[in-house]
């Protein structure tokens, strides 16, 4: 049965176990029933963002396989990644391919940069010949603006930041996957080579259909890719919606506030007003996940926020949140100018 | 505007005292440095970290220095407080710090401190009473085995002769400035968020209100809701104490939201200077034009980012001429034999770049010229963006 979709996440759960506590263990629900999709009819670019501790990296490691989901499953082209055939699990990896944070850690210090590029070429056998694959390394390193003869035959350290994401991109290129799993690949390089690599995803989105799963704590990059939008806090998805339709008009508080402290970079159009930390003490009597985890931060709680989990609501047409202020048909947003217009001038 | 050519001459070296008087910044300068240079011993030579830096930071201003990694920032500023360890060396160039009279009267400082001068004793009087620090990674800048608030009364201790009673209401109230309660003080590190974490490190820098704070990335860690937050808190600081505030980041975001005036830092060097609207609405540098263009921004329209090609240069072998020509889409044959210096091209601007600099000899034409090319350059990178 073919599948309209390339992936899809369904109710993706994962719980560690943290240890410690008094009389038993302590549990820490990392990413909590996230549900996304990736079509398959088009390329698409889907932004996941959060800030530290929100689960994005294990939602992605889940989705790569590498950490097993507590419950939920992830399907690709409508097959269960736990319940691939070997056949299957070997066009998965070949289809899905990943691009990590650190640009030093993926590397093994004590070979080539070549051999990312060779080991690919012989696992999918993609070459016949040496000078085929050579060529093709070659073609790699130059599709991602690289000089083949600055890199090739060089070690690890030998190279920056941005050569080494560079590279990674040169080995997507080989391999032409279908979707790209990419977890904050540009939180450490520099912003002038930040450019050059996010333009190169974008290319290769159109040029070769490949879609992507962009992970990043930093709007503005997903602002730049564009797409659509999952915004997660502690582990849950909180809103979501197309890149401009989210950024524009954010409805979750939480995306609000997020929105809301992006710089501006622009000297003439500073924060007008002024963030407090607020800290609203409504606390749950006990530790439940029964509730919204915003509350505590969330200038609108209520008692319900506290009590119930808020279940996703349409904000308007191509956007949902989870929270209560969108339960009811005709929502209105106490307060919503106060925090939505913050530069004076746009 | 001025012509470029009237003055600013190009003699290497000469920048800090000669900064133009703007408004109020008549006053000579809180910090000055000039030409400083930090280099680092290894088996392949030396690596110039720092190579020649100047840049000068006016009383009670938010100065920003910006550069991308490996530029030489937190060198830079180690250098400036004496924090260089072996194999590191300072190798050259003069930082002037101006205490201020007030308080020096105990300390029997000068009026202006040559700081790589000072001896070690000396030294100490100077640091945290005077000029401060906020380190990079100011989340493990703290003890984790004390409690906030004991960690300040150990820190103010120290460096005055206050007794421990007082020391400790002193600790109580910085933590207020900072907006840490009294629920905060008796917590231990790891019981702090990473925001509140980066304030107790900030209260430990201005408990003893000294003149200058120099806060090495203190917002790179932090989620955009605490960045948010500390921003507004080193601005609230300023307007309460006074005090100057020397704001090192590689986001330019951050620097437009917070600093008056800011200095690019490229290859060890400081290639411009000036108030921070100028540098984003007419960056003069190209260096800075193409940071400026890799801004992406989180609304209005898309525009294609163009990034600036190439990797920096290493700091074992900077290369000749001006350091940026390799990597420069407008470099000339000048620039590949003569390094540029900073001057000053416009009031208030300095620039070190050849395509500003006014002729050695005299006649005007050539930078007039520039003028116009650096005007329509500027806006084109921002067109094609």
């Amino acid at each position: 049965m073919p599948s309209t979709n390339l992936l899809e996440v369904t109710d993706l759960t994962r719980i560690f176990p943290i240890g410690g506590g008094e009389g038993g263990r302590q549990r820490l629900t990392a990413v909590d029933s996230v549900s996304l999709v990736i079509p398959v009819r088009q390329p698409t670019m889907m932004s996941v963002v959060g800030e530290s501790g929100s689960g994005k990296t294990t939602l992605a490691r889940m989705i790569l396989g590498l950490t097993p989901p507590t419950s939920g499953a992830v399907l690709y082209k409508g097959n269960d990644l736990r319940r691939m055939s070997r056949a299957e699990w070997g066009q998965y990896r070949r289809e899905v391919q990943a691009v990590f944070q650190d640009p030093y850690g993926i590397y093994n210090p004590f070979y080539r940069i070549d051999r990312v590029l060779t080991l690919p070429i012989a696992k999918f056998r993609l070459a016949n010949f040496k000078a085929e694959a050579d060529k093709l390394v070659d073609e790699s390193l130059r599709a991602v603006g690289l000089r083949p003869a600055d890199i090739r035959g060089r070690y690890p350290h030998q190279l920056s930041g941005g050569e080494r994401q560079r590279v990674m991109l040169a080995r997507l290129y080989l391999l032409r996957p279908k979707l790209i799993i990419a977890d904050e690949p540009v939180t450490m390089i520099d912003a002038a080579v930040r450019s050059l690599f996010l333009n190169i995803l974008l290319d290769f989105k159109e040029t070769y259909g490949m879609s992507c799963l962009f992970i990043t704590h930093d709007l503005s990059v997903s602002h730049y890719l564009g797409g659509d939008l999952l915004i997660m806090f502690r582990g849950r998805a909180v809103e979501r919606g197309t890149v401009d339709g989210v950024l524009s008009e954010p409805a979750h508080p939480y995306t609000r506030s997020l929105v809301a402290s992006l710089p501006s970079a622009d000297p003439r159009h500073r924060w007008q007003d002024r963030i407090e930390s607020v800290i609203s003490g409504r606390e749950a009597a006990e530790e439940t996940q029964d509730r919204c985890l915003y509350a505590e931060r969330c200038p609108y709680v209520t008692d319900r926020c506290l009590a119930e989990r808020p279940g996703v609501h349409q904000v308007r047409p191509g956007q949902e949140a989870a929270c209560f202020l969108y339960d009811a048909a005709g929502h209105d947003l106490p307060g919503r100018a106060a925090v939505t217009t913050i530069r004076s001038g746009d | 505007m001025t012509s470029p050519g009237s003055q600013g001459v190009n003699t290497p070296g000469a920048l800090p005292n000669s900064l133009p008087s703007v408004g109020k910044a008549a006053e000579a300068p809180l910090l000055t440095v000039d030409s400083l240079r930090i280099y680092y011993h290894s088996v392949l030579g030396e690596y110039k970290v720092v190579d020649g830096a100047s840049l000068s930071v006016r009383p009670g201003e938010i100065f920003g220095l910006a550069g991308e990694s490996g530029s030489g920032k937190s060198t830079l500023v180690d250098g400036v407080l004496r924090l260089i360890k072996p194999p590191g060396y300072v190798a050259g160039g003069q930082v002037l710090f101006r205490p201020g009279d007030s308080l020096n009267v105990t300390d029997n400082l000068p009026e202006m401190v040559d700081l790589l001068a000072l001896a070690e004793g000396d030294l100490r009087r100077v640091r945290w009473k005077h000029m401060s620090y906020v380190p990079q990674g100011s989340m493990n800048a703290l003890n984790p085995v004390m409690r906030v608030r004991d960690q300040l009364t150990e820190g103010i201790l120290a460096h005055t002769t206050m007794s421990a009673g007082e020391a400790n209401a002193k600790a109580r109230e910085v933590l207020e400035l900072v907006g840490l309660g009294r629920r905060v003080e008796r917590l231990y590190p790891h019981e702090l968020s990473g925001g509140m974490k980066q304030r107790a490190v900030i209260a430990c820098a201005i408990a003893l209100r000294p003149k200058l704070v120099m806060a090495d990335e203190p917002t790179t860690a932090l989620d955009v809701n605490a960045q948010r937050a500390i921003l507004q808190l080193i601005h609230d600081l300023r307007r309460e104490l006074g005090i100057t505030v020397l704001f090192v980041s590689h986001e330019m975001g951050v620097h437009a939201e917070l600093v008056d005036r800011m200095a690019i830092m490229y290859a060890g060097e400081v290639v411009e200077i000036a108030d921070v609207e100028s540098i984003y609405i007419r960056p003069l540098h190209p260096y800075t034009q193409g940071l400026i263009g890799s801004i992406p921004h989180a609304t209005g329209e898309r525009k294609r980012l163009v990034g600036i090609p190439g990797m920096a240069p290493s700091a074992l072998t900077w290369p000749e001429g001006c350091r940026f020509h390799p990597r420069c889409s407008r470099a000339m044959d000048i620039c590949r034999t003569s390094a540029p210096s900073l001057a000053e091209v416009q009031p208030g601007r300095l620039v070190s770049c050849h395509l500003c600099q006014p002729p050695a000899h005299p006649g005007n034409g050539t930078g007039a010229r520039y003028q116009g090319q650096a005007a329509s350059s500027g806006e084109g990178a921002r067109r094609d963006a």
